[in-house]
């Protein structure tokens, strides 16, 4: 077990790298009652073509998802929702693009949950009938989400962004993908990415973090695993958007827009997360609430709220998704594409929004949550946890962003826009 | 934890000590008997004021404010419980030890000025910043339809008695913003700071003397009446049972069933109706669930979550709309939950009391928990565990008898397909 200090901010870090590869960082928060486990596979709603048995196999859309729900069906009939309930803890589980995880979170029974966490993941229990049951369930969730206009501007320009990479497909997939899925895919996706050696543990909360690491431990050494590498194909992916401008219609009152910019970041030198900081703290001085931008767009009466700043991250490139509601969106297109002519950031603006990175981290390190979400999002997207969050944040300095926008690329952009389908 | 109730004649203030945290949160709140030509004039001032003051009278110069004391999280919204309607605005910010020595009256000052100094002009909120949030205002009461589930609830309650607060639109009403002006709004800002009660919060590890001292010399409040009402609401009378359907060009639709619960007891209200409420359809163990989910698959989300203070208990569901019949006959046989079984009130009292044993672990669920003894004399924490664990199969049972439902709403979709 080895512990670190996360320097400023008072936090320490144990780690333990079990012998099947299964990692694990704990957070301690004794000042809390709560503890927040998640166990968490680096395969989420990417659909990459993975290798089994010597040969690169596909499988359909939405399937990381599917298992997600599926994982849930055990063989000896316990339904893990009725386990966790029966002590009062709460156990949910979510897909993303890149990883799935499965949590709960309680002040009691610590010991058997985390136990029965690891055990409910590592007994899949698939057949036929289970399978097909599912399908209604997983239909009713798309369809609950094509009503919702934010989502399908986030997934539509995803797919209008990219080419090849498969982000660019939602995570729940189609009705007519899911109503592909068989058993036999469901297995060969588990047995590939649900070894432990593709998946790490986030405690937060009130732990002993030697008993914790002890439980897994023990539980871990009774079970046997296939010593299997993951290996997913490679997908060249051009800075080019597959498609460059278009409108659909929904069920909305105002236009829906999405101006989304596909970054090159695999020519920058620098660390992906401070690159990534410096990127952000860009498009939020000029596009924030603090912006010179929507307070002239609010006296223009273009906008009248501001503009929401997404952002996704692929191995080769950064998008940031601008979205906004207006009538008048072609003019404020028109803005944006001005704005973005002519970076102007001043070291007053740098300095600002460096006092907020490193304010927001003592928010978040305030709820079990919210750093159990920090650290496992670090590591899926850097492999890494950043004990030196200060350090980087405190020295990003106003030389070096001039650097980046000079070597800003913003020539790939795509528009979005839903209009009514009235 | 220590807590220390100041009475100041014209407000009350509540310290909650603590060191569990890194950041100190301040919450005022003001509440009034809930009138439903109020609802959206309301929402226009806690809107605006936490939009521009005086002194940063533009969002730019706000917003640039809040991030320079350390990114200070404000947060306003109002809300309405059982005879009341509570607007609250809420700062957060960093201790000290992170920030500087000055952060806590810098952050205390802009609290001020969001409350005593709005942007107004000759007794009038200035007419810039009043249209943008009116725009605001009017986008957002409008796209309440884009927001399917919400907007299908909301239509569900409206069609409980006109005079009844359940059925008051919290999102506001068009027209009612249309007359609004900016002279109507400083003359209600002027209304809600001289006669609504007020209670501040204060939750971390601040000197509490220096602090009161701080505030009751910056915060001048008019004395006021007392102001007493029963906060809850209690129906006697079964109702007549209201169905009403309405189409929109959707993929999923909606079904909404509102149910009173009547002659709630004040034991029943606290304790049975939320476990009750836990079995019927609460998580992912609850009969609702497990009926219309997991054995008939026709539904991804589908919950029943309760409104104490109104006695209302209310199912959402999302489903094809050729599922309609069947969906609702399955939830209808379920709502008067029958042959309960001893686990599942186990596992609902034990859920429940384990949100209430981690109440202390977040500084809202602390305000929430010190406002519910104020508003609602509501129980101690300790109390509270007591009484979960005295609450009886029997207990649930007659509850059962209680609950009569009186609206059943359904948002009908029609399938693209079908076009």
């Amino acid at each position: 077990m080895k512990k670190s200090k996360i320097k400023f901010y008072n936090e320490e870090v144990y780690y333990e790298k079990l012998n099947n590869g299964l990692e694990i960082y704990i957070i301690p928060n004794n000042r809390v009652k709560d503890i927040f486990v998640t166990l968490n596979t680096k395969y989420g709603g990417c659909n990459y073509k993975f290798k089994l048995n010597n040969k690169f196999i596909g499988v359909p859309n939405g399937i990381a998802h599917f298992l997600e729900h599926k994982m849930f069906e055990q063989e000896d009939g316990i339904d893990p929702f009725v386990f966790f309930n029966e002590s009062g803890t709460y156990c949910n589980a979510s897909t993303n693009y890149f990883n799935t995880s499965y949590l709960f979170a309680g002040n009691n029974n610590f010991e058997n949950n985390l136990n029965y966490l690891l055990d409910f993941v590592q007994s899949p229990y698939f057949t036929d009938k289970n399978v097909e049951k599912e399908k209604g369930i997983i239909a009713q969730e798309i369809k609950m989400y094509n009503d919702m206009p934010d989502t399908i501007l986030f997934e539509r320009s995803l797919y209008n962004i990219f080419n090849n990479h498969p982000i660019k497909y939602s995570i729940a997939g189609t009705i007519q993908d899911i109503n592909n899925i068989t058993k036999e895919d469901l297995y060969n996706c588990y047995n590939t990415f649900y070894n432990p050696k593709n998946m790490f543990i986030v405690i937060t909360g009130n732990v002993n973090p030697e008993s914790a690491i002890n439980i897994i431990k023990n539980n871990q050494n009774n079970k046997k695993f296939n010593d299997r590498n993951v290996e997913i194909e490679n997908i060249s992916e051009p800075d080019k958007v597959d498609k460059k401008y278009d409108v659909i219609k929904h069920n909305v009152t105002i236009p829906y827009v999405s101006y989304s910019i596909k970054i090159p970041v695999y020519k920058y030198k620098i660390d992906r997360k401070k690159l990534n900081i410096y990127l952000s703290d860009i498009f939020n001085i000029l596009f924030d609430s603090t912006s010179l931008f929507y307070e002239n767009m609010k006296n223009k009466k273009l906008l009248d709220t501001v503009i929401d700043i997404d952002t996704i991250d692929t191995d080769k490139h950064k998008v940031f998704i601008l979205t906004f509601k207006s009538k008048k969106y072609n003019k404020v297109i028109k803005e944006i594409d001005n704005v973005l002519k002519n970076i102007n950031i001043s070291n007053n603006d740098l300095e600002r929004k460096k006092k907020v990175e490193i304010s927001d981290m003592l928010y978040i390190f305030d709820d079990i949550s919210k750093t159990n979400k920090l650290f496992l999002n670090n590591k899926i997207l850097y492999n890494d946890i950043y004990l030196n969050v200060y350090d980087l944040l405190n020295n990003l300095n106003i030389d070096e962003l001039h650097t980046i926008i000079n070597d800003l690329n913003l020539d790939n952009k795509s528009i979005l826009i839903i209009e009514s389908n009235k | 934890m220590k807590y220390e109730r100041i009475d100041m004649g014209s407000y009350h203030i509540h310290f909650i000590s603590t060191n569990k945290f890194k950041t100190t949160t301040i919450s005022i709140n003001f509440r009034e008997k809930i009138k439903k030509e109020d609802i959206t004039i309301r929402r226009f001032l806690f809107q605006i004021l936490t939009n521009t003051t005086k002194k940063y009278n533009t969002e730019r110069l706000f917003e640039i404010e809040l991030e320079n004391l350390y990114s200070l999280s404000l947060y306003h919204s109002n809300l309405k419980f059982g005879n009341y309607i509570n607007s609250y605005i809420d700062i957060k910010f960093l201790n000290d030890k992170y920030s500087d020595d000055k952060l806590l009256y810098n952050s205390i000052d802009l609290l001020y000025e969001i409350l005593f100094n709005p942007n107004v002009i000759n007794n009038s909120f200035e007419s810039n910043t009043f249209n943008i949030i009116k725009n605001k205002l009017n986008l957002s009461i409008k796209s309440l339809k884009e927001n399917t589930g919400k907007y299908a609830s909301n239509k569900a309650l409206q069609t409980m008695d006109k005079s009844d607060p359940i059925s008051f639109n919290m999102w506001g009403d068009k027209k009612d913003l249309k007359n609004i002006d900016e002279k109507s709004l400083y003359n209600y800002y002027k209304h809600v700071l001289d006669t609504n009660i007020i209670d501040i919060f204060v939750v971390g590890n601040v000197n509490n003397d220096e602090v009161l001292e701080y505030i009751k010399n910056k915060f001048k409040f008019k004395e006021r009446k007392d102001i007493n009402i029963d906060p809850f609401i209690t129906y006697n009378k079964v109702p007549k049972l209201i169905t009403k359907s309405e189409v929109m060009n959707i993929n999923q639709s909606k079904l909404v069933i509102v149910c009173k619960v009547l002659n709630l007891s004040l034991f029943e209200r606290r304790y049975v109706l939320p476990i009750y409420t836990s079995i019927l359809g609460a998580g992912s163990t609850s009969r609702l669930f497990t009926n219309v989910r997991e054995k008939n698959s026709l539904a991804y989300s589908i919950n029943a979550i309760n409104n104490n203070p109104n006695s209302i208990l209310m199912i959402n569901c999302g489903i094809d709309s050729d599922n309609y019949e069947k969906t609702l006959n399955l939830i209808m046989n379920e709502i008067n939950i029958k042959n309960i079984d001893k686990t599942e009130v186990d596992s609902a009292r034990k859920e429940l009391i384990s949100s209430v044993e981690t109440l202390l672990d977040s500084p809202s669920n602390i305000i929430n928990y010190y406002y519910g003894m104020e508003v609602f004399k509501a129980d101690k924490i300790d109390l509270k565990i007591k009484n979960y664990n005295r609450v009886t199969i029997k207990d649930i049972e007659s509850l059962s008898n209680k609950i009569k439902p009186a609206a059943i709403y359904f948002l009908k979709g029609i399938d693209y397909e079908e076009e």
